[in-house]
């Protein structure tokens, strides 16, 4: 048998084959639309190129900074402010006495608010 | 027509629905054919369908984003490994079913394969004898392309039948070209001599 009769062979058997594959029956069609149906289902939104998931990363990244600056400003809440008159008061000699004597200073206070009561 | 997409956007762009309808019509191109040759390999239609229902969902979830060119090559890839899994898996499951005395008469007689039935010639159709003859010579050859080895069945269809390159039925069993036209030259050999009892 000659080469060129052969790959008649070869055609003829891929016919056949072809017309097996063509003649399937109602069922068996159905079950490949089913499966190609689901397949589908599954199917990846989209071709995700570099360039796109650069794109995706950059504004992911800006919407997530988006999100935390303003919390990130409230937590730099400024300090309440300090009264300058207080503050020289504590720096003076006085005022370093009266921190030394602060348990009297507090029991006179005690005192005060026991007598007030009472009279009250 | 199709389901609502289970990523982050339920809305399908209209990109990703012209990618769905092209992926649907390169399925319904190749699934009849896939579904054939997956038949000549287990022997069994229905392991055939299910054997194919998980390779489409394996394709699509895998190689849906790559360029359409290369879905043919990358598809069959896809159903080659499917069958040499189904054979390993047969494989092993006789091995394990032959070390019980009591199942190697009924556990070979339910994993055995079927023997494929390749639509025998209608007798209410009376044809000349040289069509006849030339049915028969064509069933005989089904039947021996049947009996090839795995990858030497897999190379004949995809470079003979499917019309895939060298290079693309290679990247479809995963072998090197070389190994694709050894495998060929070794499956035309088979199929000459099934042509030769015959002749």
């Amino acid at each position: 048998m000659s080469e060129r009769s052969r790959q008649l062979e070869w055609e003829t058997l891929c016919e056949r084959l072809e017309s097996r594959s063509s003649s399937l029956d109602a069922a068996t069609l159905d079950r490949l639309n089913a499966a190609r149906r689901q397949a589908l289902a599954h199917a990846v939104v989209g071709r995700r190129t570099p360039a796109r998931r650069w794109v995706a990363a950059t504004a992911f990244a800006g919407l997530a900074a988006l999100m935390f600056w303003p919390s990130a400003q409230e937590l730099r809440v400024p300090p309440a402010p300090v009264s300058l008159d207080a503050f020289s008061l504590l720096a003076s000699p006085d005022g370093v006495e009266m921190l030394e004597s602060l348990d009297f200073y507090l029991w006179v206070k005690s005192q005060e608010q026991a007598a007030d009561d009472r009279a009250g | 027509m199709f389901p609502p997409l289970t990523r982050a956007s339920t809305e399908p762009t209209r990109e990703s629905l012209a990618i769905r309808r092209q992926l649907d019509a390169f399925l319904q191109s190749v699934e009849r054919r896939a579904l054939c040759m997956l038949e000549l390999g287990t022997r069994q239609r229905e392991e055939a369908l299910d054997l194919l229902q998980d390779c489409m969902l394996r394709f699509v979830k895998r190689y849906a984003d790559r360029p359409a060119a290369e879905w043919p090559p990358l598809f069959f890839r896809v159903v080659s490994n499917a069958m040499v899994d189904w054979q390993r898996r047969r494989s092993v499951r006789e091995k394990v079913l032959a070390l019980w005395p009591w199942s190697r008469v009924s556990g070979r007689a339910q994993h055995s394969p079927q023997p494929v039935e390749f639509d025998p010639p209608d007798a209410a159709s009376v044809r000349p004898d040289a069509v006849q003859q030339r049915d028969q010579l064509m069933d005989s050859i089904l039947k021996a392309l049947a009996g090839l080895p795995t990858r030497q069945r897999q190379t004949f269809l995809l470079r003979e039948w499917q019309g895939l390159s060298v290079a693309e039925a290679a990247l479809a069993l995963g072998i090197s070209e070389g190994s694709i036209k050894t495998h060929l030259s070794r499956a035309h050999a088979h199929l000459r001599e099934a042509l030769r009892d015959h002749v």
